[in-house]
């Protein structure tokens, strides 16, 4: 296999070396276009043309590369939870004045990961999903392709099918950068680990039959997931669902991604969700 | 360095932009000299600056995470993923010609491989002592051209493609002695 030495010294700075001319000119431009952006708290200026749009969007296809160690800048880790552990955590709500107004305590006694972030400290915009390439079958068509616009980009997708099979989900947002968790709850089979380009890529087969959720649902015990993370950008994209991980990588491999410039809702600054699910079904 | 880099990234920690105008004075130049090295085959002065602005705002974004004393090497990181990301996402071609080396390895998604690998690599560079650790860096790290290292360093152009040469032998025999090396790689 053939490696790049620019990718193998990618942690060898030379600390004494100095380049480059002092260009005060250029400096200045520098300085005035990201003090406008982080002043104006928006990463994605409405001037940018479509080509700079495109760059944001993540068409992962084909990019498996021999020399995808890149050095990321954001992270995610994953956890097992011992035998014994219970993750718990809250959400708490606040009014303008810093007033707690509610509480609301989670705790999870199936958990068998946990996954926690570092993403980028800004504004959060919405993001969209268009996938590329989807299996042919009623599940799919009928997809709820409502949220869709013409072009075929979504903020969401869901393949659904009687008996509440869940064949596929597909998701994408920006990680919290407040050190929330996001548990699932399910006994994870097998883990593997890849690089795609930029994204660190987790497959989990997991195994929801001796969890309470089996209780309720009948219908499905093992699911499949794709966890993909942009380590430059702070984006998670999971696709999972019932089909086979094969099927579920074709389609993630295909997916295409991109930012919006709709702000993420937002509650109060104070609010704090410590914990979430990322279960498929459950939200 | 920055004179006091430590009061510095803890005003910008704080949120303070005067802290971040004060990194932009100081690295610019080091900035846009990595991105150029990397992007200029490729791309426009125009498009640069934009990667140079986007690095900058990416250190505001992600500014709780520099330590003190690392300020630079963090810039040099951020910039050189920017500007290769550039690279891979238009699907341009890498600057350099003489970056590939062949390896046994199982393949990229082994993360504790890749993590072993780059220690190994950081041993051999740093056993090539100076000036040739520095030459080897400024070309795979700082993608300089030789004839800039040469200028540099007031040497001329052959010798530094000699010294890379040599440290590129090196590099593979020490990883060889670890069991990355491929015998059948003519590199």
């Amino acid at each position: 296999m053939q490696i790049r030495i620019s990718d193998l010294v990618d942690g060898c700075c030379p600390e004494g070396v100095e380049l480059g001319a002092v260009d005060e000119q250029l400096t200045e431009r520098i300085k005035a276009e990201v003090l406008n952006k982080v002043k104006s708290g928006d990463r994605q200026p409405q001037k940018r043309n479509g080509t700079r749009i495109l760059l944001l969007a993540a068409v992962i296809a084909t990019l498996m590369t021999a020399t995808a160690f890149a050095a990321g800048i954001f992270g995610m880790r994953r956890e097992s939870v011992p035998a014994g552990e219970v993750p718990s955590g809250y959400w708490r709500f606040y009014d303008d004045t810093g007033k707690l107004v509610e509480e609301q305590k989670f705790v999870y006694p199936d958990a068998g990961l946990v996954f926690t972030f570092t993403g980028p400290d800004r504004p959060r915009y919405q993001l969209e999903i268009r996938p590329g390439w989807l299996p042919e079958g009623e599940h799919y068509d009928q997809c709820f392709r409502s949220d869709y616009a013409a072009d075929g980009w979504g903020n969401g997708f869901g393949a659904f099918c009687s008996h509440d099979h869940i064949p596929c989900q597909i998701f994408a947002y920006e990680v919290d950068t407040r050190g929330k968790m996001s548990v699932l709850n399910a006994e994870p089979v097998t883990i593997e680990e890849e690089t795609w380009d930029n994204w660190k890529v987790t497959k989990v087969v997991a195994d929801y039959s001796s969890t309470e959720w089996s209780s309720m649902n009948k219908y499905w015990s093992i699911v499949n997931y794709i966890l993909m993370f942009d380590q430059e950008q702070g984006i998670l994209a999971i696709v999972q669902g019932e089909d086979s991980m094969e099927t579920l990588e074709k389609i993630a491999k295909n997916l295409e991604i991109r930012e919006t410039d709709t702000p993420m809702p937002q509650g109060s600054p104070r609010d704090e969700i410590q914990i979430s699910m990322m279960d498929i079904g459950r939200g | 360095m920055l004179v006091n880099e430590k009061r510095i990234l803890k005003a910008l920690r704080r949120g303070d932009s005067a802290a971040l105008e004060q990194i932009i004075d100081q690295y610019t130049p080091y900035v846009f000299a990595i991105v150029s090295n990397i992007l200029s085959h490729a791309l426009p002065r125009e498009d640069l600056e934009e990667v140079v602005s986007d690095v900058f705002c990416s250190l505001w974004y992600s500014r709780e995470q520099v330590e003190p004393g690392k300020l630079k090497a963090y810039l040099a990181a951020i910039a050189r993923n920017a500007a290769k990301s550039r690279l891979r996402r238009l699907k341009l071609t890498e600057p350099l010609e003489d970056d590939l080396l062949d390896l046994a390895l199982p393949g990229p998604e082994d993360g504790v491989l890749a993590l072993e690998l780059k220690a190994a690599c950081r041993e051999a560079v740093d056993s090539l002592g100076q000036p040739d650790s520095e030459i080897f860096l400024r070309r795979y790290f700082l993608y300089q051209k030789t004839g800039d290292i040469a200028q540099a360093l007031g040497m001329n152009a052959a010798t530094v493609r000699s010294k890379l040469s040599r440290g590129r032998a090196k590099l593979k025999d020490h990883l060889e002695e670890r069991g990355y090396g491929d015998a059948n790689s003519d590199q």
